[in-house]
């Protein structure tokens, strides 16, 4: 048994370490929400479902976290050196619209605080991830 | 015979310029990586404000100089107005040579030098951003609001119909500060070369002037032979609590052993740190996609600010710009 106790260990870890980020990211989920956007310049509060970790600079729609929604995304090819050489602005943004979602700025209520963030939003289902978290999830699926 | 001592040469001379770029640099990053003068700089606050969102816009430099005028100026600047007053990179030019809207929104995507956008605009004197908000997307795609403009520009000037409504949303949007009359009478009265500057003057009528201030730049050479001046100059900046532009190559993001002599990005230096676990000095750098820290692989990210290791900036750095 002692000896076969590091190779123990080893497999412990080596399962963990091959989960990547995702696994550990610890997602606080909100039922009732609100979320700011700018629309036709006016701002608008409407309410949500979301999670986000505890720096609250990743965002996700409660539904889509609840169906594991990510990992029905199919990976695009997106190159971010070539992207930024084109000039594209935000890379989120880019790529959420070649995965046919809209990207928004937006803000969103977090233990009484609005912070500042995005959203790549998908229809019909209205499920949405933050720009970022979205080429994070494309890197690793390619 | 004398094709053989031509390749020869050429080859020679090839060589001894990646001996010379390569060893130089190595020798250099081991003396920046273990520099004792790192002492502990954060410009952040309220002057500068949370990390701004460039949206579709490739505006990075645009952004970059709004901040470092915000930081100087104690207001916040609007980014969009910076480059609307600069033809050669809007639809204007656009319009002029009949491009196909696919390509102009292309054109109308690209940046512009930040030192040349704050030099430009220091007579006319600088836009709040709560006068010309920079960050609003609505309808989508902040680049489609400047394409949707021309394109009525262009209906305006050959008397066709136009959808009121729509019109009104696209303006309202883009310059918010002007009511639908006032915004189509500045755009039909506007000349093909002018219409965004004239509806960014309507916008900002109480803008901020300086006139003393002196922005000066430092390039890094090909052979990166000046790192250490370079490294000296920013510091000398951030000991003055005075932020620095940088324009770099975005290869950092996903690999810190990047290296390039291009540079296809602009942002600011607004710290600086000795970090306690490399025990390496680093950067903080400022960028403006917003406070995602999910874009930038191995760093440590607050906000949508990075700390990078001063080797990895030196070694993707173009130039840097700050005000005097």
């Amino acid at each position: 048994m002692r000896s076969k106790f590091p190779l123990l260990v080893l497999l412990l870890i080596l399962p963990a370490s091959l989960l990547g980020r995702a696994w550990a990211l610890e997602f606080t989920c909100i039922k009732n929400g609100e979320i700011k956007i700018l629309f036709d310049a006016e701002v608008t509060v409407e309410k949500a479902s979301y999670c986000t970790n505890k720096d609250g600079n990743i965002l996700i729609s409660e539904n889509c976290h609840r169906k594991n929604c990510t990992k029905q995304l199919k990976p695009v090819k997106f190159d971010l050196d070539r992207e930024v050489d084109s000039g594209i602005g935000t890379p989120g943004f880019t790529l959420c619209r070649m995965m046919g979602g809209k990207p928004e700025i937006i803000e969103f209520k977090l233990n009484e605080q609005w912070l500042g963030l995005d959203r790549c939003l998908f229809e019909p289902e209205r499920t949405f991830i933050d720009t970022g978290y979205l080429y994070q999830l494309n890197l690793e699926k390619n | 015979m004398a094709q053989r001592a031509s390749l020869l040469i050429r080859l020679t001379v090839l060589f001894t310029f990646l001996v010379v770029f390569f060893t130089n640099g190595a020798a250099e990053n081991r003396a920046l990586a273990s520099d004792d003068s790192c002492t502990p700089v954060d410009l952040r606050g309220p002057k500068l404000g949370p990390v701004r969102h460039q949206d579709s816009l490739k505006w990075c430099a645009s952004f970059a100089a709004a901040d470092l005028l915000s930081y100087r100026l104690g207001q916040k600047i609007s980014a969009v107005d910076l480059p609307l007053h600069q033809p050669k990179y809007l639809a204007q030019k656009i319009w002029d040579k009949i491009v196909p809207p696919k390509n102009q929104i292309k054109m109308a995507k690209k940046g512009e030098d930040p030192t040349v956008l704050i030099k430009e605009s220091q007579q006319r004197g600088w836009c709040l951003e709560k006068d010309l908000p920079s960050e609003d997307n609505t309808l989508g795609w902040y680049a489609s609001l400047f394409w949707e403009i021309s394109l009525l520009k262009y209906t305006l000037d050959a008397g066709e119909p136009f959808e009121k409504e729509r019109a009104c949303r696209y303006l309202n949007t883009a310059f918010p500060g002007l009511n639908y009359e006032t915004a189509l009478k500045t755009l039909e009265e506007a000349s093909l070369g002018t219409y965004y500057s004239a509806l960014a003057n309507q916008s900002c009528k109480n803008r901020i002037h300086d006139s003393k201030l002196i922005m000066e730049e430092k390039k890094l050479n090909l052979l990166r032979t000046n790192k250490e001046e370079i490294r000296n100059a920013i510091d000398q900046q951030l000991n003055k609590n005075n932020i620095v532009g940088v324009n770099y190559h975005s290869g950092i993001f996903k690999d810190s052993e990047a290296i390039s002599i291009t540079a296809n990005h602009t942002g600011l230096i607004v710290g600086r740190r000795l970090n306690p676990v490399t025990l390496t000095c680093e950067y903080l750098i400022r960028n403006s996609w917003g406070r995602s820290c999910s874009y930038y692989t191995g760093y440590e990210c607050e906000e949508g600010n990075i700390w990078f290791p001063i080797n990895t900036l030196m070694n993707n750095l173009g130039n840097l710009f700050y005000a005097k």
